[in-house]
């Protein structure tokens, strides 16, 4: 297969095992593309792809070695652990890997449902004054931002 | 503003991961690298041992890619299981490869080193059953370099530092082992680029290293490692101090032979001769006026601490120049870069304006070494008013390129009267090419790394640029088999060094002065224990003739690199070490392939590994568009250059895909069938053919006229085969229509078809890999390595 269907090929299979998009941020992206799987190959982490014409040719080892990379990145793993998990390891160790990382999805979906994570974001603007905001937050209209910051800290002073 | 702290974070899958017992951490099959070196009379004899295991389930074949010094000659390869040493036999390089795969099949244990570049080398282990370990170890022997103050180096690297990439992709089976397919430009890149542990990841590859010195030194300095020394009143150990250093740079130790002013020697054992001149101090020597071309490698793989110490060695080389001079600045990745206003008088203005430019340089992009060396050649051919100034070439790289042979071979045909000089900085630097591109270029090379004492280590390398002190060196006395055959020329301070069979007790070496006085210097020949130099003759020999195999790609000379190699037991590119232990451990041969992966060499910044593993961003040749089909993995890039350097390619690339659009994907659908193939590849002989008969004088206008008629036509009926040769239609509409008349007018000349052949290649090479015949790999990769 080229990489446009062996990106599909991913994102179907990570959909069907319930690996999709299992970190809560969503850095977890589903489909590879070309320079993904470039450098995941300078890591030996992929096979090297069949060049037939001009074209980049993959196979079955290809689609399990990216299920494997992708459903260890569900689980937050950094880089340099999963290369170190998952590097020379045969079809067969690669297929059980993504099985039962998929099984452990399936049984604990409902448990890991009710944990959300909640990422915050802080900063001293001055001693006794902190601003929090959600990661994943961007401002929308500044003017009327400023307008709530005002009143919020007109509210906390008027309070002295 | 001040700090963001996460406030909430549960990582909530890595308990989960680190429970599963599918996955557990994977161990790598290398366990172990350990280098002893002896260095007795300048000449340093080293065996490196490599531990493999297997971790794995089933029996595999551990490949492992690996450096060894530049100049090395390698005599000697076994394998130890337990306690048992079998001892490897040098063959031809196809034959060796034959008997190490013939006996993986039998299910024995066997072991292949071959030889990649000057030094790059390939170690391949099969037949390791789960549990077992076996050692391979391989001897080498190499001449060190000195100074005539004493300053001596030994450089043992530890890292293949990834090389750039560039030309297509051979649509055929790749060479080797490695994770950036062959290409058009480099053929066997496949061969010298292992992949790259991500950062953070623990090899556990314990390294020792242990260097004996032999007779009295000092200064010792171990400049990228931490070491401890015990020292005798004649001899000196020196150790890594820590025990798990990772391998991802050079071992460098730098020291002063002791004692009096190093002097000229002749050393000889078992009838071959050591000769080292040591040129005398210069005596209110003015060199000759220089016209100087600084060619900087800007390229990726140069991003971080290196880029700043190139730009400051170049700034620092710049400040030697004498107003008699004149310079021109450089740099160049994919493209080449010059300081505008051509040669200018080397003045404090223009030196303070070129280390201006030379502060604006950054690094980006692939390493086009070729581009720049033509350029830097052409820039000196083309002084209109030389006025008797040398023309000189100074080159700052870390020379991480897979080409080197195309470079080489540019060199050799378009050096003319200029000079060569390399500066390498890198703290794992590709030495080997560097040295081979001064030499043939006939300057010096010098190795710095990125670092404080820069300026100090290229102190002595301003005065000698350009400037030899002796040349037109001759031996006089019982003198055959001359290696290099032609010495090289003596510059201040530095020895130069030749290899030669010796009949009598005494040589008379002499040569000339710049200012046209006669050198002269007589040597005694003394009797020195170097069981290594037949090794290192037939190696200097050899060096020979590879550059003439290089120009020529005569059978006649690879026969005869062939039978030295046998006859002195020395590695080449054409040969090979094979060990067969006839015990079978795996019967049936079914075995996995594991490549043992590599450290990212110091100080590179391979690419940023966004938190928690996403997607990493590329480096920088990665981001360069569509058209950069090959991989080159190489340093990162700021992302504002980044950008701009993607919108450039994404312009470039309009036209071709556009062609791809109306061409590309129709020639997809319909494959050139077998006759069309075959007739192309009948009228593209026919073509050469007539080529040559012209060339030489043989055929007329008429048939070259006929042979690219003929071809033309073979194109036009197969689209599929004519929209993949642009190249080749290009000569064939433009370049030959003008050869053609030229010939036809009886004013084609040797320049004419030099240029023109060079086009032809170009366009030929392109058809072969579109008629699928750029070969099967095994057999011949090697052969354009050289």
């Amino acid at each position: 297969m080229v990489l446009e269907e062996l990106s599909d090929r991913v994102a179907r299979e990570l959909g069907e095992r319930g690996l999709l998009g299992a970190a809560a941020d969503g850095r977890v992206s589903d489909a590879p593309d070309a320079r993904t799987v470039r450098y995941y190959t300078t890591l030996g982490l992929l096979d090297r792809p069949r060049i037939e014409g001009r074209q980049a040719r993959y196979a079955e080892r290809h689609l399990l070695q990216l299920l494997a990379i992708k459903a260890l990145q569900a689980c937050d793993l950094p880089l340099a652990e999963i290369q170190q998990r998952l590097y020379g390891r045969s079809d067969a160790e690669l297929k059980a890997l993504v099985e039962s990382l998929a099984a452990e999805a399936r049984t604990s979906a409902a448990s890991a449902a009710r944990v959300t994570s909640l990422r915050l974001r802080e900063i001293a603007v001055e001693p006794g004054v902190r601003l929090v905001v959600e990661e994943g937050w961007r401002p929308r209209d500044p003017a009327a931002l400023e307008a709530r910051i005002r009143a919020a800290l007109a509210a906390l002073g008027g309070e002295r | 503003m001040t700090l963001a702290i996460p406030m909430v974070d549960i990582p909530s899958g890595l308990t989960r991961v680190l429970g599963s017992l599918k996955a557990k951490e994977q161990p790598l099959p290398l366990e172990s690298v350990q280098l002893r070196a002896r260095v007795v009379d300048r000449v340093a004899e080293v065996t490196v041992e490599q531990k493999f295991g297997n971790p794995f389930r089933e029996a595999i074949e551990a490949v492992y890619v690996f450096p060894l010094a530049g100049g090395s000659a390698v005599s000697r390869f076994e394998m130890q299981i337990g306690k048992r040493v079998v001892r490897g036999r040098i063959e031809e390089r196809a034959e060796a490869r034959r008997q190490y795969a013939q006996a993986l099949d039998q299910g024995k244990r066997a072991a292949l080193l071959e030889q990649e570049r000057d030094d790059v080398f390939t170690v391949q282990v099969g037949n390791v059953t789960p549990g077992d370990a076996v050692v391979v170890r391989l001897t080498y022997s190499e001449r060190l370099p000195f100074f005539e103050d004493g300053r001596t180096e030994l450089r043992l690297p530890l890292v293949v530092a990834p090389r750039y990439v560039g030309g297509e992709e051979l649509p055929r089976e790749q060479a080797g082992h490695g994770v950036v397919p062959d290409t058009t430009t480099v053929p066997d890149a496949s061969r010298i680029t292992p992949p790259r542990l991500v950062p953070g990841f623990d090899a556990k590859v314990s390294l020792g290293v242990e260097v004996e010195l032999f007779g009295g030194f000092s200064d010792l300095a171990c400049s990228q490692h931490a070491v401890s020394t015990s020292s005798g009143p004649e001899s000196a150990r020196v150790m890594l101090s820590r025990e798990r250093e990772p391998l991802d740079r050079d071992f460098v130790l730098r020291w002063r032979i002791a004692g009096e002013e190093v002097k000229s020697q002749l050393l000889a054992h078992g009838g071959f001769a050591l000769l080292s001149v040591v040129p005398p101090a210069r005596q209110g020597f003015l060199g000759v006026a220089r016209d100087v071309v600084f060619v900087l490698d800007r390229s990726g793989s140069m991003q971080g601490p290196k880029m700043a110490s190139a730009g400051r060695a170049c700034a620092s080389l710049l400040r030697t120049l004498g107003p008699r001079d004149r310079f021109s600045l450089q740099a160049f990745d994919e493209v080449v870069e010059w300081m505008p206003g051509g040669f200018q008088q080397a003045d404090e203005g223009a030196i303070e304006r070129g280390e201006k430019w030379l502060r604006s340089v950054e690094a980006r992009g692939g390493t086009e070494l070729d581009l720049a060396m033509r350029e830097a050649l052409q820039q000196l051919r083309s002084r209109g008013e030389s006025a008797g100034r040398a023309p000189v070439v100074v080159l700052l790289t870390d020379g991480q390129v897979g080409d080197e042979s195309s470079v080489l071979k540019r060199l050799q045909a378009e050096l003319g009267d200029a000079r060569v000089f390399t500066v390498g900085i890198d703290t794992a630097v590709n030495d080997g090419f560097l040295r081979r591109l001064a030499a043939l270029g006939g300057g010096t090379s010098t190795f710095v790394e990125p670092g404080a004492r820069l300026e100090e280590a290229l102190q002595s390398v301003g005065r000698e640029i350009g400037t030899p002190l002796v040349t037109d060196l001759h031996i006089d006395g019982e003198v055959t088999g001359l290696a290099p055959a032609r010495i090289p020329d003596l510059f201040a301070g530095r020895a130069a060094v030749a290899f030669f069979r010796l009949g009598g007790p005494r040589v008379k070496i002499t040569g000339r002065f710049a200012d046209g006085s006669q050198f002269e210097q007589e040597l005694e020949a003394r009797e020195a224990p170097l069981a290594a130099i037949d090794h290192l003759w037939a190696r200097a020999r050899i060096v020979d003739l590879e550059d003439e195999f290089r120009a020529s790609r005569s059978e006649a000379v690879k026969k005869e690199i062939v039978a030295l190699s046998i006859r002195h037991t020395v590695l080449t590119r054409f040969t090979a070490f094979v060990v067969v232990d006839d015990e079978v451990v795996n019967q049936g041969g079914t075995r996995r392939t594991v490549v043992q992966p590599v450290e990212m060499p110091a100080d590179w910044e391979m690419t940023q590994v966004m938190a928690g593993g996403g997607p990493a961003v590329l480096s920088a040749p990665f981001a360069r568009g569509p058209q950069r089909a090959p991989l080159k993995a190489m340093g990162r890039m700021p992302a504002a250059t980044a950008q701009a350097g993607a919108g450039k390619a994404a312009m470039a690339s309009v036209p071709r895909q556009l062609m791809e659009k109306l061409i590309g994907k129709h020639s997809l659908e319909k494959p050139a069938t077998v006759a069309e193939r075959e007739r192309v590849r009948l009228a593209l002989e026919a073509f050469l053919g007539a080529f040559v008969a012209a060339r030489g004088g043989r055929g007329g206008a008429e048939q070259l006229e006929q042979a690219r008629i003929d071809l033309l036509r073979a194109l036009g009926e197969s689209l599929a085969i004519a929209t993949a040769v642009p190249l080749l239609q290009a000569f064939l509409r433009g370049a030959a229509v003008e050869l053609v008349a030229a010939v036809a007018a009886g004013a084609a000349d040797a320049a004419l078809y030099a240029r023109h052949a060079r086009l032809l290649e170009a366009g030929r090479d392109q058809a072969r890999v579109a008629l699928g015949e750029a070969g099967a790999p095994a057999g011949s990769f090697w052969e354009a390595s050289i």
